[in-house]
């Protein structure tokens, strides 16, 4: 059962505020998967775009049987191997092996901007502050963030209440969005127009 | 329930509100810029602790979000019953209307100079001098694109459409800065306007081949910087 259930609903209603709530939660997430199919990373942002808008026309066809991320991630990577076979279609290469061909050597031409190297250092500066975070807190947000548990499992088996477990986990974040903070993402986005 | 907007955002995330509490949220995250950062860098810490995050300044919602939009608008106006011209006219009129235009047309050309009009003539020479990507803007748009690249002493590098009313261009100053441009071809709504802003300059325009500064401002570039974008459009 998709957790995001309520907010696929509201999308079905025709919230579109839902949808882009739905599209900043896991726009890193796409772009990333199709970044790692594709390598190239204007190329992994056209098709996640696509793979938002496509998904939002269809929305009345996902029944919430699987997760929300998993079905758009499946019309995305489909998305990606239909750009690939236009290409291959557009270079006239009737071979049987083209798709796989092109997915090698868009592989080896990775683009590789300048802010990859900045998001690198990013995760490992976020990952250094969660080790550093109180031992009660980084167990329960590893549990959550990790295992994927959900507050009530996570409460079982930290034998605490739920709304212990809601604050940690909400103290956690504060604590790592400080870390965040400190990267402010304007910089990273003044430094292109530097 | 004594949580925080903050916390129930937290929660919000990990799927654990209630439908009546996610409909407060979305509303909050669209109306509250504080909430709406808030969310995004939610998200970002979590695709950073996993190792999914690509690049920290990317947010492709507001060109879906465009897209969505200017969908929606032409759809509802498809679905709008179809004024015909037929219902205020008769048929046969209209039809020896159509034939007395023509007849005109075909004797007034020596006296127009209409041989010489070639629509593709103009297009083709600035398709050869620039790299298009893909679903090139309309005639009326492209004739646009080209004076903002003679505004920028053609060193426009390169555009893309974003949506069906929106494109981004990318420019070579001198000096080797470069600069980014959202070009909007109608009127959008003013908070999407803002929301692009974040990550660049806006630069609207009038339907047709004038292009008018509304906003040259952003948070991310220098006011010296903005004066000197703002003077390269005004030289001409």
């Amino acid at each position: 059962m998709d957790k995001e259930i309520a907010l696929i609903e509201l999308v079905k209603k025709g919230d579109k505020k839902a949808y882009n709530t739905l599209v900043l939660k896991y726009q890193d997430r796409l772009v990333f998967s199709v970044y790692k199919f594709l390598k190239d990373f204007e190329l992994a942002q056209d098709i996640a775009q696509e793979a938002f808008i496509k998904a939002y026309k269809n929305i009345e066809k996902f029944r919430g049987d699987s997760q929300f991320y998993t079905w758009i991630y499946r019309i995305a990577i489909n998305t990606a191997k239909n750009v690939i076979s236009t290409k291959a279609r557009a270079s006239e290469v009737y071979d049987n092996d083209t798709t796989d061909q092109l997915l090698s050597e868009s592989a080896t031409t990775s683009e590789n901007p300048e802010n990859i190297l900045q998001a690198e250092q990013l995760r490992s500066e976020i990952n250094k502050a969660l080790q550093n975070l109180p031992e009660d807190i980084r167990v329960t947000l590893s549990l959550r963030e990790f295992d994927g548990l959900s507050y009530e499992e996570i409460a079982k088996v930290l034998s605490c209440p739920i709304g212990t477990v809601r604050s940690r986990i909400h103290k956690g974040r504060e604590m790592l969005d400080q870390t965040f903070s400190k990267y402010n993402l304007s910089n990273f986005e003044a430094r292109k127009y530097e | 329930m004594n949580e925080t907007l903050e916390e129930r955002l937290s929660m919000l995330m990990d799927g654990e509100v209630t439908p009546f509490e996610t409909k407060r949220l979305v509303d909050e995250i669209d109306c509250n810029p504080h909430m709406k950062a808030l969310w995004l860098r939610m998200n970002k810490q979590r695709a950073a602790l996993k190792g999914e995050l690509i690049d920290p300044a990317l947010d492709i919602s507001s060109s879906v979000m465009i897209h969505l939009n200017s969908t929606s608008q032409t759809s509802s106006l498809l679905n709008t019953k179809p004024w015909h011209i037929s219902h205020f006219f008769p048929t046969h009129y209209l039809k020896a209307c159509c034939y007395l235009l023509g007849f005109f047309l075909v004797l007034s050309s020596p006296l127009l100079n209409l041989n010489n009009f070639s629509p593709s003539d103009s297009f083709s020479k600035t398709n050869s001098s620039k790299t298009f990507n893909k679903n090139l803007p309309s005639p009326g748009n492209e004739a646009l694109l080209v004076d903002l690249g003679s505004n920028f002493n053609g060193n426009l590098k390169n555009y893309r459409m974003v949506s069906e009313n929106a494109l981004e261009a990318n420019y070579q100053l001198a000096g080797n800065e470069a600069v980014k441009i959202k070009v909007f071809f109608n009127d959008v709504p003013q908070r999407e306007k803002l929301n692009l802003l974040e990550s660049g300059i806006t630069l609207h325009t009038k339907a047709g081949n004038e292009p008018i500064v509304l906003n040259v401002s952003s948070d991310q570039i220098s006011n010296s910087k903005l004066i000197k974008i703002s003077n390269t459009f005004f030289k001409k």
